[in-house]
């Protein structure tokens, strides 16, 4: 804020000494764009890496160790976050594969939310594609569909938790190599 | 009074913090390949599927996991089969074979079974009259075993009399 009068007392200085005056202002004006403050300071952001909280752990009918006529190309990625395997069914018959895989939650202080899914598998020689989710004490969680509009399933995995896998693929009759030949992403998420 | 808006405010950042702290969502992706195999343990017919007399319309299904046909009965009678179908295991390893069935619980089917052989060795028999009809058995790698009907019919039966002897079964397979 200016004092009363400044202004007034500005004019009479510019006309009786413009050059004073205008030397003023321009003082002035310096000195309002100085206000800038600069801060240049360095903060640290280290990264690196944690495992994810829920793993996948093979299946004890259907692991690297267990590897059957029904199930082959079993691994688990390095990181255990992902899996790959290929199920081989049988025509007019329904393959029960009671431990393909499991999920364990690693995380000793916490549960977490787990959610499985996958595209609909609508071969018509698949009538059945389940994946059980069971607890250790073979108590069923929830059920991935394959079959289903939109298969999901989405269950809580209590901390230092193990749950377990079990798959049922039913194939009908005329159900062969040439016309099963199924790839499904399944995405894990964990929260 | 500022200051406790302050602290509110802290707060409610602190929260939000901690928020975005819980909600971190890990996804992986996977991928599952599915195929087919052929099955492990089929039917093949035998050499008494043709045996009209007592066996009629014995047929085979396409990946020969499971069979049809008519057993036929003589009231008064006591008929076996010989090797009307085969089980065969197509596998490099040996197989647990389950044999279940529906219980036959018409009076005048006296008997109504199902004996597994092994060349003259009796690997087990299936009795359909049994509450829970069950046979289980271990089949060697590239074995076949043949399976022997029996069917025992009350005197007196028959499709006109109102005794029918008619029966309706079935035999499920299952192999691990």
């Amino acid at each position: 804020m200016k004092a009363p009068g400044s202004q007034s007392r500005l004019r009479k200085l510019a006309s009786t000494r413009p050059l004073l005056a205008i030397g003023l202002v321009v003082v002035v004006g310096v000195a309002a764009a100085a206000i800038t403050l600069t801060y240049t300071t360095t903060t640290t952001v280290t990264t690196s890496v944690t495992p994810p909280p829920v793993q996948f752990v093979a299946g004890s009918d259907s692991g690297p160790s267990a590897l059957t006529n029904y199930v082959t190309a079993y691994a688990i990625s390095t990181n255990k976050t992902s899996m790959t395997a290929t199920v081989k069914g049988v025509p007019e018959s329904t393959l029960v594969i009671g431990s393909y895989l499991q999920l364990q939650n690693v995380d000793a202080g916490a549960a977490h939310s787990v959610t499985l899914t996958t595209p609909q598998v609508s071969n018509a020689y698949v009538t059945a594609y389940t994946l059980g989710i069971y607890t250790s004490g073979n108590v069923l969680q929830d059920t991935l569909d394959l079959r289903a509009a939109s298969p999901t399933v989405t269950f809580s995995l209590p901390a230092s938790t193990t749950y377990y896998g079990k798959l049922t693929l039913t194939l009908a009759t005329g159900a062969g190599a040439d016309n099963v030949a199924l790839t499904n992403a399944v995405t894990l998420t964990t929260v | 009074m500022r200051e406790g808006a302050i602290f509110v405010t802290i707060g409610f950042l602190m929260l939000a913090a901690a928020g975005a702290i819980a909600a971190v969502t890990v996804t992986s992706s996977s991928t599952i390949t599915t195929s087919v195999t052929p099955p492990p343990v089929q039917f093949a017919a035998g050499a008494g599927s043709t045996n009209t007399r007592y066996v009629g319309d014995y047929s085979l299904s396409t990946n020969a996991t499971s069979f049809e046909g008519t057993f036929k009965g003589r009231a008064g009678g006591d008929a076996t089969v010989k090797n009307v179908t085969q089980i065969r295991n197509t596998m490099s390893v040996s197989q647990t074979v389950t044999l279940s069935a529906t219980q036959v619980t018409n009076p005048r089917v006296t008997a109504f079974t199902w004996t597994v052989k092994d060349a003259s060795t009796t690997i087990g028999t299936l009795d359909h009259k049994a509450t829970s009809p069950i046979l289980t058995f271990t089949i060697p790698a590239g074995m076949t075993y043949t399976m022997n009907e029996r069917l025992k019919v009350a005197g007196g039966s028959g499709n006109n009399n109102g005794d029918s002897a008619d029966v309706s079964a079935t035999l499920g397979l299952s192999a691990s």
